[in-house]
């Protein structure tokens, strides 16, 4: 006797549907894929906008901090036999030159990025800079006032901030790069010392920016170093900090530039550019000025009276791409760092 | 295979569907790098360079948490399933809420509470932090294991020794042995959870051996070498499980529910208002400070923090919940195809080898699974699977069916081969044993996988994160990215909406589904 | 032709042989018990029957009809129009008294399920307890449930393992009567399996004594009484 099951039919019939509606919802609009690396409520604001003014659909993959999950870049890495994304905004050089380095990226010379210097740009257009943040030093007005203020990174190693300094994971993000940075410009031997003297100081190591500007925040360190825009927005909030750009009488200030590039073989290759130039506008740099504190990398983009101008800071003078390159050559030294700590 | 076993093309198409979506992708990953001999050469330097020290840390941080889990977990089992304390049902819902908060998020609410209070954090930002974190975390899970195995515990098994040795005695001697094999299952689930945990021993600042396999994705983008990692853990597990599957061979692994048996063993007033108390005390600790923590972080950022975190959560909540939903029933399903056998049959090997490859996608880091995923599913002619809900839903299968099939499988060991017999001698067919006989019996069980798997699903990161299609608001996702750049306050106030929004979710299924449980618990009686 | 007839049954559980090599007849319309010891094997050789087993060799006959041969299932159980009286009851907890009664006849489609249903009940006296749950039940009535379900298919061939265990001496009495009324009335052969002579002595035609997986003696009730077997006297002494 044929057995009949009708629990077969059962459960194929509803999978069926729910297949066919989802195939359905396959139709085709005008739409760009943005992965961004800048935090969402700084770069949601300005797609939406950009959506606005050309009708174009924008689906976002928007990032959470290194040290909470493992990101858009390993996302964008895994995808790179067959690209979902258009356009990658990263909030620094890092990510994007990861990506360079593995072939992910196409180039493009977007006309509105014509008058920002040639220094933060690729000169073989697979990423182009705008608005910058800057690695500044946030401190606790409460715990340390006037001439107590540290003024450069190399004050953090005196016995007066013992214990009291804050820094993010230099394996991940903005801080990574910093530390790429300060080897390129202080040589192996002299970055390592620096790094072994804060650890000797009791050198608090936090999961990331935000975590450094929160321990400032609270008190629980006196200062710590982290980005522009985590700074300003302790300041925003009314906390009790202030910010130094150190080292203007030294090696100068890193600056950090968001990054924006084409994903090679990306699925919709026209309005990711369309989205890279709207990126690279003044009126872009002047909103991101304003949420968050950029600087401009375009001269003569209206900012607010707090947001300091680039020309007002001594920059770190560092080769990106070469920065980039140090980044690589560090990594085993940092990871052995971090464990020792 | 003797007359009793009825074999279910559905059941087989069911398990060919799992493990072409979700086993074989992984299975794909792993092979990759394993078989080759330079990935293998590192990971082996990695080891040699403090890997094996950072894997120890592991092993006796999962270790120590899973022990002392279970034994919270098992006290608490029994002051609420044993004993008549007053609203028992209510607080063991309201004592499943940090399974609704993120482990980091939980960490952080601690670290503050710590902050705030004593001025202090040395004690949180510690080995034995990161336990006090992970064990008030986990304690729930052990207390519903536990719980309903002391509940369903022969109470003439008792009674006979109360008569000659008195209860405390009993409990120990008999007891306690008697609910072994869910005793060992809490310490498992615990220590498998712990094992790939990774934020919050990395937010409190101790270094463990998924730091080293994050720092490989994070850090290094070096997939093989993280994935080639991510198998030491995933053996680990696998030799746990033989473990319990060699000591308790054929005994029940999962055992969960939300129905009581109360035969007291404990009389007197003073008694069970101690143990009130104590569950009270627990509430307080577990619940009602590192919530308050959050509270009163949102509310010094002043009242419109709410309401910002509100209109930021909002969107994201109907496709969330949706998922959610999908995701619990699919682990339900999945658990009941994986571990579906005639009443009475011993496990087929199709039941063996299935469950062996939910363990494997459990085990799995989830950005490992994500990656998987991504390899596997992003090519085309797979882009209704890789750019609509379906690949959350794929996600949400592979990393918590596991748990649906324990908990299935357990089940169907309990129910008497008898119901299934008289039911084929009255001359139905499988198909009507099936939905008329068996499925209501499994269904206080089945209803406890769909609640597991529904929580789970709600908060679930590391995956989601790596396979989400752009443009989609989720929850765990848009508190992770606002979290970002956003104030104390701000983030605070949407963890504590996103936990008051689960709790009022799973609440609403449980009130729904209760009479349900309610009707169809008399199995075993 | 005999309702039952077993031959040369051999069974094993693993490596313990239970059965090895038993042949026994039921005649049509009696009540034939099988009585013995815990272990012995009665239990098995009603699964055998039913189907429900499949012995290692031997054959199984009803009515004549080979059933069961050389370890395979010619007829499944669904097929084979025997009722069985589980010695833990199998009544299904989650269904009503009446829709315990009424699933059998659900499943072969017949008509006039609710009539049939109300029928039975009354007989047995459970009408009151149609909307009952099995755990709202007293022990006897259980019984008379599980039962009445059973009699509700017309089976030919009724098997009972061991139904009356933990019932008290009046209950047990009540319902023995009730099984040989219902036998007369249904012309049924049944099977019943236990441990206690007094109870196997007050219902059967035939006795057939089991021990470790033989047939040691059997007759009517006054011949196995008389029995000179060594093992039987003892058997019947306690």
């Amino acid at each position: 006797m044929k057995r009949t099951f009708p629990s077969v039919r059962v459960f194929l019939v509803p999978f069926l549907l729910l297949f066919l509606l989802l195939a359905g919802c396959q139709g085709s609009r005008n739409e760009v894929v943005v992965y961004t690396s800048v935090d969402q409520v700084f770069s949601e604001p300005i797609l939406k906008d950009f959506e606005r003014e050309t009708g174009i659909h924008v689906n976002a993959v928007f990032d959470t901090e290194e040290t909470k999950s493992t990101g858009v870049l390993n996302r964008l890495l895994a995808e790179k036999d067959h690209p979902q994304c258009d356009v990658f905004w990263s909030g620094d050089p890092v990510r994007t030159l990861v990506l360079k380095r593995e072939g992910l990226t196409a180039p493009y010379f977007s006309p509105e990025a014509r008058d920002i210097p040639a220094v933060y740009k690729d000169p073989e257009g697979h990423w182009t800079g705008f608005s910058a943040r800057a690695r500044v030093l946030l401190y606790n007005t409460d715990r340390l006032q006037g001439e107590g203020a540290p003024a450069s990174i190399f004050d953090l190693t005196k016995a007066r901030y013992r214990g009291q300094v804050a820094l993010a994971n230099p394996l991940f993000g903005t801080t990574t790069f910093h530390m790429a940075a300060l080897f390129t410009v202080l040589g192996d031997e002299r970055a390592k010392a620096w790094l072994d003297s804060l650890r000797t100081n009791g050198l608090v190591l936090a999961t990331s920016n935000g975590d450094v500007r929160k321990r400032v925040v609270q008190g629980e360190v006196a200062c710590g170093i982290t980005d522009t825009d985590d700074a300003f927005e302790a300041m925003k909030e009314g906390s009790p900090v202030r910010i130094v750009f150190p080292d203007q009488d030294g090696i100068g200030t890193l600056i950090i530039p968001n990054t924006v590039n084409l994903i090679r073989g990306c699925p919709h290759p026209e309005n990711g550019k369309k989205l890279i130039d709207y990126l690279l506008r003044r009126s872009t740099e002047a909103k991101l000025a304003v949420s968050c504190a950029q600087m401009p990398l375009h001269k003569g983009v209206e900012v607010p009276t707090d947001v300091p101008s680039l020309d007002s800071i001594v920059p770190m003078k560092i080769d990106y791409d070469a920065t980039a390159r140090k980044l690589l050559e560090i990594q085993n030294f940092l990871k052995e760092w971090v464990r020792a700590q | 295979m003797g007359p009793g076993s009825v074999r279910h093309p559905a059941q087989k198409l069911f398990l060919l569907l799992l493990f072409l979506v979700a086993v074989m992708p992984v299975v794909a990953a792993l092979l990759h790098t394993l078989l080759s001999p330079d990935e293998l050469r590192r990971t082996w330097t990695t080891l040699q360079q403090g890997g094996w020290r950072l894997l120890g840390n592991s092993l006796l941080l999962a270790t120590v948490t899973a022990l002392a889990a279970t034994l919270a977990g098992t006290v608490l089992g029994f002051l609420l399933f044993r004993l008549d304390v007053p609203f028992a049902g209510t607080m063991r819902l309201l004592l499943l809420i940090p399974l609704f908060l993120s482990p980091y998020l939980f960490a952080v609410a601690w670290k503050d509470f710590f902050f705030l209070t004593a001025g202090t954090t040395r004690f949180i930002a510690s080995p034995a932090g990161v336990v006090f974190v992970l064990v008030l975390l986990y304690t729930p899970l052990a207390m519903l294991i536990t719980g309903t195995a002391l509940a369903a515990v022969d109470p003439s098994l008792e009674e006979s020794g109360w008569l000659s040795a008195g209860r405390r005695t009993t409990f120990f001697r008999i007891t306690l042995p008697l609910i072994r094999p869910a005793l060992f299952s809490s310490f498992v689930l615990v220590f498998i959870f712990t094992l790939s945990e990774f934020s919050v021993p990395a937010f409190l600042g101790i270094k463990v051996f998924t730091t080293e396999i994050f720092t490989q994705f994070s850090a290094f983008y070096d997939h093989a070498l993280a994935i080639d990692q991510s198998v030491l853990l995933l053996l680990i597990c696998l030799l746990l499980l033989a473990t319990e599957g060699r000591y308790l061979s054929e005994a029940p692994f999962l055992s969960l529910g939300l129905r009581s048996g109360t035969r007291s063993p404990v009389r007197g007033r003073w008694a069970l208002q101690l143990a009130f108390l104590s569950v009270v005390l627990w509430f307080l600790l577990t619940v009602l400070l590192p919530l308050g923590t959050l509270a009163w972080q949102a509310w010094r950022g002043g009242g419109g923090m709410v309401l910002r975190a509100w209109h930021l959560l909002a969107p994201t909540l109907g496709r969330s919940l949706l998922l959610a939903g999908g995701g619990g029933l699919l682990i339900l399903l999945t658990g009941l195809a994986v571990a579906w056998r005639t009443p009475g049959s011993r496990p087929t090997p199709l039941n063996r080898l299935s469950d062996k490859m939910l363990l494997l996608l459990f085990a799995i880091p989830s950005t490992v699974l994500g990656i998987a995923l991504i390899h596997f599913f992003n090519r085309p002619g797979l882009e209704v699977v890789y750019t609509t809900p379906l690949i959350l839903l794929v996600g949400y299968t592979a990393r918590f069916a596991f748990l649906g099939a324990r908990l299935t499988g357990n089940a169907l060991r309990q129910l008497s081969p008898s119901y299934d017999e008289a039911a084929r001698l009255a001359g139905a067919g499988p198909g009507r044993r099936f939905f008329r006989i068996h499925l209501p019996l499994l269904a206080p069980s089945l209803a406890a996988a769909f609640l597991l798997g529904f929580i789970l699903s709600l908060g679930e990161l590391g995956t989601t994160i790596m396979v989400y299609p752009p443009g989609m608001q989720l929850l765990p996702v848009k508190v992770y990215t606002i979290m970002a750049n956003a104030p104390q306050a701000l983030t605070s106030a949407m963890t504590l909406l996103a936990a008051l929004v689960t709790l009022a979710a799973v609440g609403t299924a449980y009130a729904l589904i209760n009479p349900v449980m309610k009707k169809y618990s008399y199995a075993g009686r | 032709m005999p309702a039952v007839e077993l031959r040369h049954i051999v069974h094993a559980y693993g490596d313990t042989i239970v059965l090895p090599g038993l042949s026994l007849t039921v005649a049509t319309g009696s009540i034939t018990t099988l009585l013995g010891s815990s272990g012995c094997g009665k239990t098995t050789l009603l699964r055998i029957i039913a189907g429900l087993e499949v012995p290692r060799a031997g054959e199984v006959l009803l009515e004549g009809r080979c059933v069961t041969r050389d370890g395979r299932l010619l007829i499944p159980p669904e097929r084979r129009g025997i009722g069985f009286i589980f010695q833990d009851l199998a009544l299904w907890p989650h269904m009503t008294v009446f829709r315990n009664i009424a699933f059998g006849l659900q499943a072969r489609r017949e008509k006039d399920t609710a009539h049939k249903v109300h029928e039975v009940l009354d007989e047995f006296g459970l009408t009151a307890l149609a909307r009952h749950y099995p755990h709202q039940l007293s022990g006897g009535q259980r019984q008379l449930v599980a039962i009445a379900r059973a009699l509700v298919l017309e089976p030919s061939l009724l098997l009972m393992d061991e139904p009356l265990a933990n019932l008290d001496v009046k209950l047990k009495k009540k319902i023995l009567d009730h099984i040989r009324a219902l036998r007369d009335k249904y012309h049924l052969t049944i099977l019943y399996v236990t441990h206690d002579h007094r109870e196997a002595f007050s219902l059967a035609d035939k006795v057939v004594v089991i021990r470790e997986g033989n047939v040691e003696a059997s007759g009517t009730v006054d011949e196995i009484r008389r029995s000179a077997n060594e093992y039987v006297r003892y058997f019947l002494e306690y």
